[in-house]
């Protein structure tokens, strides 16, 4: 697999400044503060973050799928394949999704619907986009299952998702996103409800759809293991906001937000034996909690003035972009919109 | 720099408070007046709470006394809003009456059959084994009859009157207590932190009393003001039948069953009672539904 | 870390029923099925293993939080199961447990104080004036403060509230904790955290634990010995890193190797299992992974394995090791 990142040329996903907003009966609060990246066809870029971050805010914008009134794209754009969809109507995101965009959540049960047949399920979004008759639909689901690794694809599509196991289940869910090959999958904790043996087989599957389709995947996880396997490029966010945006070797070798290098380092492998973990020091602060200046500042070991009470934007180095003040020494180029 | 400044602003100092003992009370109110249905059930019982109380002061005539000079008198004649019966007693006398009666037995009975249900409901729940298939096969023997007709066979055996009414009631009605308390008792001591207790060696009782019972208030407040309705239609049922509360002390039901020989002239002596029982069950549940709303995602909220 | 075993169980089990109507027979789902493994004082035992294999019914088991359907627990050398109910809760001042889920363990509607007392309350210990005092005092210990006596559970976060739940385990100063999932559920950042907590704690205190997770990560870090479970045995026992450098069943084996990568250069040499973990209700013949197994033999299709013990207390349920 070619980890120096994909096909560079194509690119299928922008996001442009992103800010989301809800509105909740405690006031409004912004799980997303400006966000940047881009996907190319054929890559996988990977979000890595803790809970609050904004990183699955971020993918239901994408997808259209902010629970509205309620959530907003308060500002920025989403652009697929140049075209912008941030403000598509609902009538054309449907066009989109399943089609062009197709996305798998963390729970295969809950986003199966149990009192239809893997078969009904299956050709759905065939039936939605294209002009298959009957016979040719179930023979494309037959195809795909067997694609997956359902071993016994022709009885398994006229079963129902509670006789399947959760690794199943996911495989269910893999192919329901492929059926109409799309340009863009986004993955959002697809083997986090997983056992560790069928997490593995799910991480190769992806892998090798993704090869084979030179399709542009965007992986959303909290867990550095998964990114370590599937991901070429790797952004951290951390309250809102990217804090780190690199390929995914740099992110391993050579992490430069505090935030980053802090996650790396509580990872048990590479603490000692029976020791004292690394620990970052503090918690995540909630969207209504977060500091001035700079979000990591309450819990940064290298925390300075400056860092209190300014924002760091997001620094060009070398090999990544990093938002923080440390490197602001290395660079005269700023990243992002804020300045 | 200025938009910087402007992205710092957006961090909206909200708090998320814990709500103290004295403000919920506080807080009840401020809900409720976001609820027209809510609130107008609760103005309803507020209403009718007062009329059986204070009601012997507001009436304006005596609910007994009969005058055969003034019988059958259509509403809004000589001073009777509300017309008279076939005896010549004011009816809106009648019904104020009629609504402290009503109010007792509503009370009374939800609260007995209220404490019955869910003691043997969560002796059930809580222990299991044979004493809950016994007990639940009690229940769902009883719970085969109408609760209607149930009531009247009992009533019929007791003999007539308030207190029998009463107990007619409540044999009737615990069995609905103890199935929902049961089946709320049965989810939390699966939960992790009955659990917990457990494992820390809490004593069963005090595992009950302490942290079961205090879960299982809000289920039992929302089934119970539901329960009111249904005890006060069943007791007017029973007293339209001729049983229950007996003439000439005035309920809504035996008022309902005098009037109904003269329903096509004198519509007035049906119709009134018939709309105080309609109004009452209406605000209860009402009020009923409100709350039971309002309980719900609070308890989720805090979890 | 002492040679005593402190808790020793033997043979232990735990069906349950399914019950199937009048006509068919009842399903029994042998949840955990007859294993045995001893605890050594002071020692971090770990229970490994993927869903439905037995280590949670375990744990709670162990406990009598689920009353065993058969088999022996001797902690301090005596059969807990034996214990009237009142007996053992009196007992159970001394084996604690913490839970998974820190939204679900902590009862909503009590303050911290009021389930910090509560344990010291429930076995008759210190004044009511001393056990606010503990309190305190242990809230200390686990990083909190006086400050939060008053408040409630939903008020803290998953972090925070986990370690509440560990403060109620170990003001009692039990001797043996049993420890289910107790960092699954939280971030990365504060798993670190909470792990430091129970290594400091173990410290301090002198504690016992019983270390059950599906994170093969943490628990190399933190086990001294580990069990690996699978469909309610025990397939393998050993010494941490032996376990870890040595492994000898083959669904050891696949385990390790199915962990993610810690760097995207390291090669993994991956063992994919066939097929998916069969049904606890319907388990294979003969040894309960066969089906799944690269090494499998005939042997393993009719006979259970025995198990086979080596020098070092390395253990192993295989037929593979029979010599």
């Amino acid at each position: 697999m070619n980890k120096e990142g994909g096909a560079l040329n194509n690119k299928i996903l922008e996001v442009k400044d992103l800010q989301v907003r809800f509105n909740t009966s405690m006031g409004t609060v912004q799980p997303v503060r400006g966000v940047d990246f881009q996907v190319h066809e054929g890559e996988t870029l990977g979000i890595v973050g803790e809970s609050g971050c904004g990183k699955s805010v971020t993918s239901l914008a994408v997808m259209g799928l902010l629970p509205s009134p309620a959530g907003y794209i308060a500002e920025g754009e989403i652009l697929l394949e140049g075209k912008r969809i941030s403000h598509l109507k609902e009538r054309e995101m449907r066009k989109l999704r399943g089609n062009d965009i197709a996305m798998i959540f963390q729970e295969p049960m809950t986003s199966l619907n149990p009192v239809f047949t893997i078969g009904e399920q299956l050709s759905e979004p065939l039936r939605q986009h294209t002009e298959l008759s009957k016979k040719e639909i179930r023979r494309k689901i037959i195809e795909m299952l067997k694609l997956v690794g359902i071993p016994r694809a022709e009885e398994i599509i006229d079963e129902y998702p509670h006789q399947l196991s959760g690794g199943m289940r996911q495989r269910v869910m893999i192919s329901l996103a492929m059926l109409c090959k799309p340009k863009l999958l986004i993955a959002d904790e697809p083997t986090t409800a997983l056992d560790v043996t069928i997490q593995a087989q799910i991480l190769d599957l992806m892998k090798k759809i993704k090869s084979e389709n030179q399709m542009a995947m965007l992986l959303i996880t909290h867990d550095l293991g998964v990114i370590a396997e599937t991901c070429d490029r790797v952004i951290v966010m951390y309250a809102g906001e990217i804090v780190e945006n690199t390929d995914v070797r740099t992110l391993f070798n050579e992490p430069k937000h505090p935030y980053s290098q802090g996650l790396l380092a509580s990872l048990p492998k590479l603490n000692e034996r029976k020791q004292n973990l690394y620990s970052i020091k503090g918690n995540v602060p909630r969207p209504d909690e977060i500091p001035k200046g700079c979000a990591f500042s309450t819990r940064c070991p290298h925390v300075s003035d400056k860092c209190r009470n300014e924002r760091p934007p997001l620094l060009k180095l070398n090999h990544q972009s990093c938002r923080c003040w440390l490197y602001e020494g290395e660079t005269q180029e700023v990243m992002s919109h804020v300045k | 720099m200025s938009k910087m400044m402007i992205e710092n602003e957006i961090n909206p100092t909200v708090v998320f408070p814990s709500i103290k003992k004295k403000s919920k009370v506080r807080h009840f109110f401020k809900q409720l007046s976001k609820s027209k249905t809510g609130l107008a059930g609760f103005i309803i019982i507020i209403f009718l709470l007062v009329l059986g109380v204070a009601g012997s002061w507001i009436a304006p005539f005596d609910p007994l006394k009969a005058s055969f000079g003034d019988k059958l008198l259509p509403p809004m004649t000589k001073g009777h809003l509300l017309g008279t019966d076939q005896l010549g007693r004011d009816i809106l006398s009648r019904i104020i009456a009629g609504t402290k009666i009503s109010l007792i037995i509503g009370i009374t009975t939800v609260f007995l059959s209220g404490l019955i249900g869910s003691i043997i409901g969560i002796i059930s729940g809580y222990f299991r084994g044979w004493i809950d298939v016994i007990l639940m096969r009690i229940v769902d023997v009883q719970l085969s009859f109408p609760f209607i007709l149930l009531v009247l066979v009992v009533n019929a055996v007791l003999g007539a009157g308030l207190k029998n009414i009463i107990i007619s009631l409540v044999i009737g009605g615990w069995v609905m207590f103890a199935r929902v308390v049961r089946s709320e008792v049965l989810a939390l001591r699966e939960k992790e932190f009955i659990l917990s207790c457990v494992a820390t060696g809490v004593p069963r009782w005090e595992i009950i009393v302490k942290h079961i019972l205090p879960n299982l208030f809000t289920p039992i407040i929302v089934l119970s003001s539901l329960q009111v309705a249904s005890f006060i239609i069943a007791e007017a049922s029973v007293s339209f039948l001729g049983f229950g509360v007996q003439p000439p002390q005035p309920a809504w039901g035996n008022m309902l069953n005098e009037g109904k020989d003269y329903i096509f002239n004198s519509w007035w002596l049906i119709t009134f009672p018939g709309l105080a029982i309609v109004i009452t069950t209406l605000g209860v549940n009402l009020f009923g539904d409100w709350l039971r709303d309002e309980l719900d995602p609070e308890m989720k909220g805090e979890s | 870390m002492s040679n005593e075993a402190i808790l020793e169980v033997r043979g232990l089990k735990k069906f349950y029923d399914i019950e199937q109507g009048w006509f068919k027979d009842n399903i029994q789902v042998k949840a955990v099925d007859d294993i045995s493994f001893h605890v050594n004082k002071g020692e971090t035992f770990g229970i490994v293993g993927e869903s439905g294999c037995g280590k949670s019914t375990t744990g709670r088991t162990i406990l009598r939080l689920d009353e065993p359907t058969e088999g022996q627990i001797l902690f301090e050398g005596s059969d807990i199961n034996l214990l009237s109910y009142e007996k053992m809760r009196r007992l159970r001042r001394k084996m604690q447990m913490v839970f998974q889920d820190p939204y679900a363990s902590l009862n909503p509607k009590k303050t911290i104080k009021q389930i910090l007392t509560e344990p010291l309350r429930v076995h008759q210990l210190y004044s009511k004036k001393e056990r606010i005092e503990k309190a305190i005092e242990i809230l200390e210990i686990v990083g909190l403060s006086s400050y939060h006596l008053e408040r409630y559970p939903h008020e803290f976060s998953g972090g925070q509230r986990q370690r509440i739940g560990i403060a109620k385990a170990v003001i009692l100063n039990p001797e043996l904790i049993v420890a289910d999932e107790p960092v699954s559920a939280l971030d990365v950042s504060v798993q670190s955290q909470v792990i430091n907590l129970l290594l400091q704690l173990q410290d301090k205190f002198n504690l016992t634990y019983i270390f059950i997770s599906h994170d093969l990560g943490v628990v190399r870090h933190i086990t001294d010995r580990v069990a690996v479970m699978y469909l309610g045995k025990i397939v393998e026992l050993a010494e941490t890193e032996q376990l870890f450098t040595e492994p000898m069943h083959p669904y050891t084996k696949a385990l390790i190797s199915a962990v993610p990568i810690n760097h995207p250069d390291e090669k993994k040499e991956r063992i994919v299992l066939s097929g998916d973990v069969p049904s606890p209700a319907n388990p294979p013949n003969g040894c309960t992974f066969h089906p799944r197994c690269a090494s499998c033999m005939d042997i393993c299709k009719r006979e259970k394995p025995p198990v086979i013990s080596f020098d070092d207390g390395h253990t192993v349920a295989c037929h593979l090791y029979t010599n």
